[in-house]
């Protein structure tokens, strides 16, 4: 047999180089210096920042437009006839819905919310339904949650009405997919705040904007999962639908659809989670609702009402998650079966529903004719926002033992991590750091087309004149993964070493995840009051879980003959852990921290609320009055995700490319979103798919 | 000459490559390239190459081969769930490939139907509805499909069991449904793909004694794919051996173990217990003039039962088909025949 020539060459290079051991260590400190020589030098021999004479004024080409957009908007067709008519019918929807739940009265919404939980999901689910809404009554909420619901469940509706059927055609179309792919990438990457501003250009501020960014949020999860569900259909499911003689539609109905239906509801769900996810943002563009007070009461520096309104947005998110959960999770058990049981005794689904059915009209006649009260009666609310505040007030007091200490925190962070950073970034020329960019984008993809991209997207921000204040954020976002990850990382392999931790852990991530993004905001002012410190810590909280889940994953996954093996050779706990499962774990480690970073970075970019600064700032600035301005810094957080993005989707797996677009695929699957354990399972099942596929 | 029934499946020089460009290499010296350099030069892989062979109505056939071999592709191509690079398929003369989609489906309603290697149970759906899924497809309404399931699962042995889900049942189970669902719309021609091979041995033996029962019960022509050709002698009328692709050989239990075409078969059958393959028939030789026999034995006699016969006396036996003497054996035919490799 011959002998392959690659071999002979090893053989050859063995032979012939003598072998000099370096030790990995050493290597990596030579690096670590030979970076510190350059940066030094870099620093010494030239000007940092970015030269005021290559940059342009990216801002005004937008101001112009959004002045023509206001002289024009009563005469130019488009307006006239598409745009205009569009957002009236949008502002009309929503009016009417929080209407119509108004006429409800609180109780007849109230129970009806449950019955639909009811029939659904359980009446367990029912229950607590029930009793968040009244909880959210309770804590003098109802206005404004009639107000984020009636936007929630508009843009929901939309998003479903778009996502599933386009997931459906992504599915059994695969160039359709192709194209879609890069736009939901797109959808997914950049922080909802980048694309308010061109909505608030063409709509002005107001419900439109704030219902078509929360679609647009909302709509990738949607199509994804309805496409993901159909496309991991075994082969031979539909290939016993063909054998049978289906016409396609029959194959999509009696086969692929309903063997897609755990995927889709957890489509459901996010879609419904990512919706919720984003109603501060749109508070920002004006939205009345809970979102608003929270964005006011930040603003205010009212912890205690930022605290409220936040509960009752957590309160909600909790809800929906649950009840879509278990509606999802119901339909996986009973299959077919028409019974629903209540306290043991099994009731025939259509008696549920008819009880459910009268209990929503009485509630409402009720409502109506006996309490007359359309709003929850503001004599039986509590407000928790005074108390908080005092509390708040007595703990961070600077001379107590907390206030100390966060204080501490905070100088610690500002003057060793965060000014350091954001000095070396601001004192480098500027093509030293889009080199850093390009260097890291090669090392992580080894492609020369990534390493231009890098450095030119990065070198665009420059040019656009937010150098400054994009390091700012650079600097924000470096600080924040480097802490979460460092603590994600141990917690994940300790929660898989230890069946009990992952128990522990289990629920804890799963309420962090369902809170929406911008409730981390409220703890952190709290105790370390306005900056950019609560800011980091928020986001760097935030972007714990997926890290810490992917890790255990990747760990436990890993296939016990494997471990067994190691086991057999005499191996430690310690041994099998470093030298088979982290490594095995990798690809999903890796994935886990692609998450982070996509996670902190929303985070720093709508923690300019609460002094954050950055580039959310400029975008901030831009929703209120410099339009132009935070267009452009919307254009450089898309160039900003998209380059950390793709490096670090690249890290995964550098030379196989097959590979990395199966992993990229995931990892673009729930984008910066909050991952579920069984998102997480999906996305891993199609690492674990056929390559076959993936060459179609 | 005699008149030779219509095949009711047949194949002509059927080809299936999957890769770029397939329908190219057909007809070009590449087509007979080995499997590696074909997929180095053209990155083509050839699935099935010029594979011919007619089946007649009630026959069991079944086509033997390793994993890899090309059986499950060649499978599929007989009712088009893939379909052929190159050559025709007929299904009672006509070419399967003229159908519209239209007349495809109405014959893989009614004609010719599928058991499935991993079952291809649908687990959203109870027994009956997987065993009436294909009547639903042609439209069969709900309680009439429901009937005809309910009694084709009393026919495999699975009476009762109709509102269960199929993750409540074993593997051998979940199979039997699988038959009743190929059974339900009471095809002509049904395909196996491997039907068994998932399944423990014991289980595997009485399904395949299942499939030889209903065969005798309701005489459908079957096309049965296998890698154990234990599994393959047990139930063909024919078999053929499938290897990279092509048929090596095609011929009865018989034919195959007694004058394997190639060493590749003789591999295959080298372990095969011959006393139990081999008849009378295949051995016997023409009588040179004896006239002193031992006695009668049937044609199809194997041999474990004449060991005891040639054992007990070394005088020739007759040969006997149909009352007539067809040839002679004798201890040394049957002990040869025994040892031979
Ligand atoms: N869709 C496909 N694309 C490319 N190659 C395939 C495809 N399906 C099967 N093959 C290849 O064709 C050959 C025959 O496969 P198959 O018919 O499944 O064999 P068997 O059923 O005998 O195990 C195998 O080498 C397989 O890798
Ligand atoms: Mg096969």
């Amino acid at each position: 047999m011959a002998v392959p020539l690659r071999e002979i060459q090893q053989v050859a290079d063995l032979t012939l180089v003598p072998h000099v051991p370096v030790s990995p260590w050493r290597r990596r400190a030579v690096w670590a210096v030979a970076t510190v020589v350059v940066l030094a030098l870099g620093m010494i021999l030239f000007s940092g920042g970015f030269p005021d004479s290559l940059t342009v004024d990216a801002a005004r080409p937008f101001n112009a437009f959004s002045d023509w957009v206001i002289t024009h908007q009563r005469t130019t067709p488009l307006f006239v006839d598409f745009l205009v008519p569009l957002k009236d019918g949008i502002n009309a929807a929503v009016d009417h819905l929080v209407l119509q739940l108004e006429r409800f009265t609180w109780l007849g919404v109230l129970v009806l919310a449950a019955a639909i939980a009811g029939v659904l999901a359980g009446w367990r689910m029912a229950v607590l339904t029930a009793a968040g809404f009244l909880a959210i009554g309770l804590l003098g909420l109802w206005e404004d949650s009639l107000h984020t619901l009636a936007l929630v469940l508009l843009s929901v509706g939309v998003a479903l009405a778009i996502g599933l059927p386009v997931g459906v055609l992504s599915a059994r179309h695969p160039r359709l997919e192709s194209v879609l792919r890069p736009v939901l990438d797109a959808m997914q990457t950049v922080p909802a705040f980048a694309y308010l501003v061109p909505l608030v250009l063409l709509f002005s501020i107001g419900t439109t904007a704030a219902m078509i960014a929360t679609v647009i949020f909302a709509l990738p999860p949607a199509i994804r999962l309805t496409s993901l569900g159909i496309r991991t259909v075994p082969e031979t499911s539909i290939e016993v639908g063909e054998a049978f003689g289906s016409t396609s539609w029959q194959v999509l109905r009696k086969v692929q659809l309903p063997l897609a239906k755990p995927s889709i509801m957890l489509g459901v769900n996010q879609t419904i989670m990512m919706a919720l996810g984003i109603i501060v943002i749109a508070a920002t563009v004006g939205y009345p609702g809970l979102g608003l007070s929270v964005y006011q009461a930040l603003q205010d520096l009212n912890v205690g009402a930022a605290l409220a309104a936040g509960l009752g947005i957590v309160i909600l998110a909790i809800v929906l998650d649950r009840v879509t959960h278990a509606w999802s999770e119901r339909g996986r058990v009973r299959r077919g079966s028409t019974a629903i049981r209540v306290f043991g005794w099994s009731v025939s689904r259509r008696v549920g529903l008819i009880v459910a059915v009268l209990a929503v009209v009485a509630a409402i006649v009720i409502g109506r004719q006996v309490l007359r009260q359309q709003i929850f009666p503001t004599g039986w609310t509590v407000s928790i926002a005074g108390p908080v505040n005092t509390a708040v007030d007595w703990i961070t007091r600077p001379d107590e033992a907390i206030g100390r200490i966060t204080k501490h925190i905070t100088d610690l962070g500002v003057n060793y991590a965060l000014d350091p950073l954001r000095s070396l970034l601001l004192g480098l020329p500027w093509w030293m750091v889009c080199g850093g960019a390009a260097v890291a984008a090669w090392a992580a993809s080894r492609r020369v087309g990534l390493a231009i991209a890098s450095f030119l997207l990065i070198a665009a921000i420059g040019v656009f004149g937010v150098w400054d204040i994009a390091m700012d954020t650079l600097s924000q976002v470096i600080v924040a993964v480097i802490l979460s990850v460092a603590i994600a990382i141990p917690l994940g392999i300790w929660s898989s070493q230890s069946d009990r931790v992952q128990r522990v852990l289990r629920p804890v991530l799963d309420v962090m995840q369902t809170m929406p993004q911008f409730v981390y905001l409220v703890p952190v002012i709290a105790l370390f009051a306005v900056g950019r410190v609560p800011g980091v810590i928020a986001a760097l909280v935030y972007a714990l879980p997926p890290c810490i889940r992917l890790t255990d994953l990747g760990i436990r996954q890993v296939p016990a003959e494997r471990v067994e093996a190691a086991v057999a050779f005499g191996a430690t706990k310690r041994q099998v852990l470093r030298k088979v499962q982290l490594p095995l774990a990798r690809p999903s480690i890796l994935l886990g921290v692609n998450q982070t970073i996509m996670m902190v970075l929303s985070v720093v970019i709508i923690a300019a609320l609460i002094g954050g600064g950055g580039l959310g700032l400029a975008v901030i600035q831009g929703l209120n009055h410099d339009p132009g301005r935070g267009m452009v810094a919307g254009i450089c957080i898309l160039l900003l995700a998209i380059v950390i993005d793709r490096i670090t989707q690249a890290v995964g797996q550098p030379t196989a490319r097959k590979a990395v677009g199966t992993e990229h695929r995931i990892g673009w699957l729930f984008g910066p979103s909050r991952m579920r354990g069984s998102a997480v399972q999906v996305g891993v099942q199609e690492i674990a798919m056929d390559p076959r596929e993936e060459e179609a | 000459m005699s008149e030779v029934p219509q095949a009711i499946v047949s194949c002509r020089n059927v080809w299936k490559i999957y890769g770029p460009k397939a329908d190219r290499i057909v007809g070009t010296p590449d087509a007979d390239l080995p499997r590696e350099e074909l997929l180095q030069k053209t990155s083509c892989v050839a699935a099935v190459r010029d594979v011919s062979f007619d089946v007649q109505p009630g026959e069991v056939f079944v086509v033997m081969g390793l994993s890899g071999s090309g059986k499950s592709t060649l499978v599929r191509m007989l009712n088009r769930l893939h379909d052929p690079t190159a050559g025709k398929v007929l299904l009672d003369g006509d070419d399967i490939m003229q159908l519209d989609d239209e007349r495809l489906r109405e014959v893989r309603r009614r004609k010719i139907s599928m058991v499935f290697q991993h079952f291809g149970l649908l687990p959203h759906r109870r027994i009956v509805d997987n065993v009436a899924f294909g009547l639903e497809i042609r439209g069969v309404e709900k309680e009439e499909r429901e009937a005809k399931a309910t009694d084709v699962l009393q026919v495999v042995g699975l009476a009762g069991l109709g509102n269960a889900y199929p993750d409540e049942l074993s593997g051998g189970m979940q199979q039997r449904v699988g038959l009743a669902r190929a059974l339900a719309t009471d095809p002509e021609i049904m395909l196996f793909d491997e039907p068994f091979s998932a399944l423990d041995p014991l289980i595997r033996r009485d399904m395949q004694d299942e499939v030889i029962r209903l065969q005798r019960d309701v005489q459908k022509t079957m096309i049965f794919i296998t890698h154990d050709l234990a599994e393959a002698l047990k139930l063909g009328d024919r078999i053929a051996i499938m290897k990279d692709g092509r048929f090596v050989q095609i011929g009865t239990p018989e034919e195959v173990v007694a004058h394997p075409a190639d060493d590749y078969v003789a591999d295959f059958t080298r372990d095969v217990p011959r006393a139990h393959v081999l008849t009378a028939r295949t051995i016997m030789r023409s009588t040179d003039g004896e006239t002193d026999f031992a006695g009668d034995v049937p044609a199809d006699a194997i041999l474990q039962s004449l060991l005891p016969l040639v054992v007990k006396d070394e005088r020739p036996f007759r040969v006997v088909d149909d009352g007539t003497q067809v040839g002679i054996v004798d201890r040394t035919a049957v002990l040869a025949a025994m040892v031979e490799a």
